[in-house]
C-alpha cells in the first residue's frame, strides 16, 4: 500500500519511471517532490536513449574479416607437393631397377631380396612422413 | 547458393552458409551483430587499442562457435552474450572494477529538494556521469536504456540472475541521476 503522507522510495520512483507501476500515481497527483523525481529519472534516461551510439573509426566487417581468411580459408591443394612425391618416386624407382639389374649379377638371391626390401622401408618411411607432417600440422590449427 | 542481396537470408541460412566457411554470410552476420557488439565493447572497454584486440577475438569467438549455435536465443543476443563474456574475462585479467557499491552514496537520502534539469545542460553531463560508473553498470544502463532489451534479454547476454540484473539496474539508474545531479550543481555554481 502507498502511503500518502510519505515520499515514494527511490525503487518506487524508478518502477514508476520505467516499469510504469500505477500504484504510485495517486501519490505522485500530489506530491510535488516525488513527480520531480519521476521527471529527473525520465529525462536523464531520455538522454541516455537518445545518446549517439559508439561506433569504431573503421569499417567492423572488413577489419574482421581480414583477420579470419588466414585460419578458414578452405585448403588449397598443394601441386608443388604432389609434384615432387612423383618426380622422386619415379627417380627412385629406376635407380631401384638400375640398382636391382647391377646386384643381380653381383650378389646372391637372398641379398639381393634383402636390399629391396630395405628399399621399400626407406621409401615408405620417406613418403610417409610428410604426410604425418601435415597432419600434425593441421591438428595444431584446429587448437588456435 | 548465395543470393545477391543478403538481406533476404534468415538468421539459420546465414549461420549455415558461414559454417560452411562461406565468408560473405559471415560478413551479413557481423553486420547484423555490430551494433550491440560494439555498444558492450566501449562501455565495457576503456582502451582504444584493447577495445580493437577485443573486437578481433569475440568475432573469432562467434565464428568458431557458430556450428554450435542452436537457435537458444536470438543470433544478436547469443553474439551480446559472447561479448558480455569475453570483456568480463578481459576486466578480470586486467583486475579492473567490476562493480563499485554505489548503493551506500545512494541510500544516503539528504533533506534536500531534488532540482528539476534541464534538457539543454544533460547531455554534457551525462557522457561524463556515464564514464565514472562501473564498466558493468554501463553496460546494464546501455542495454536496458539504449538498446532497449528485456530483463530477460539481459540475463541471457550476462547470465545473471533476473533478480540480480534488475538490482544492479536499479543501482546503477540511481548512481547515474546522484552523479549527473552532483555535476549539475556543480557546473551551476
Amino acid at each position: 500500500m502507498i502511503r500518502e503522507n510519505e515520499h515514494l522510495s527511490e525503487a518506487e520512483i524508478q518502477t514508476y519511471a520505467f516499469d510504469t507501476d500505477d500504484r504510485v500515481k495517486a501519490h505522485l497527483e500530489v506530491c510535488e517532490a516525488c513527480s520531480l523525481k519521476v521527471a529527473n529519472y525520465r529525462l536523464i534516461f531520455d538522454g541516455v536513449k537518445n545518446e549517439e551510439p559508439a561506433a569504431f573509426d573503421f569499417v567492423v566487417r572488413d577489419f574482421v574479416l581480414a583477420t579470419l581468411p588466414a585460419r578458414n580459408a578452405p585448403e588449397k591443394p598443394d601441386h608443388l607437393w604432389s609434384v615432387l612425391v612423383v618426380l622422386g618416386g619415379l627417380v627412385m624407382l629406376t635407380a631401384g631397377y638400375v640398382l636391382f639389374k647391377l646386384a643381380a649379377s653381383a650378389v646372391s638371391a637372398i641379398g639381393l631380396w634383402l636390399m629391396v626390401i630395405a628399399a621399400c622401408f626407406i621409401l615408405l618411411y620417406q613418403l610417409g612422413e610428410p604426410v604425418m607432417e601435415h597432419r600434425k600440422k593441421m591438428r595444431l590449427l584446429q587448437k588456435i | 547458393m548465395l543470393k545477391d542481396t543478403d538481406d533476404h537470408f534468415t538468421d539459420r541460412a546465414l549461420i549455415k552458409a558461414a559454417s560452411n566457411g562461406d565468408m560473405r554470410a559471415f560478413g551479413s552476420i557481423i553486420e547484423k551483430t555490430e551494433g550491440l557488439v560494439t555498444q558492450i565493447i566501449f562501455k565495457m572497454v576503456l582502451n582504444s587499442a584493447d577495445r580493437k584486440d577485443m573486437l578481433q577475438e569475440v568475432y573469432l569467438k562467434i565464428f568458431k562457435n557458430l556450428p554450435t549455435f542452436k537457435f537458444q536465443a536470438k543470433l544478436s543476443t547469443w553474439a551480446a552474450s559472447i561479448t558480455y563474456h569475453t570483456c568480463f574475462d578481459y576486466l578480470k585479467r586486467k583486475r579492473l572494477v567490476l562493480l563499485e557499491d554505489y548503493a551506500a552514496h545512494e541510500l544516503v537520502v539528504s533533506g534536500e529538494t531534488e532540482r528539476g534539469l534541464m534538457n539543454s545542460e544533460l547531455s554534457l553531463i551525462l557522457s561524463m556521469a556515464m564514464e565514472r560508473l562501473s564498466p558493468v553498470y554501463q553496460t546494464l544502463i546501455t542495454l536496458y536504456h539504449h538498446e532497449e532489451l528485456s530483463y530477460e534479454e539481459i540475463t541471457e547476454v550476462t547470465g545473471l540472475p533476473a533478480g540480480t540484473v534488475k538490482n544492479y539496474l536499479f543501482r546503477a539508474r540511481a548512481a547515474l541521476k546522484q552523479s549527473v545531479l552532483k555535476n549539475y550543481k556543480r557546473e551551476e555554481l
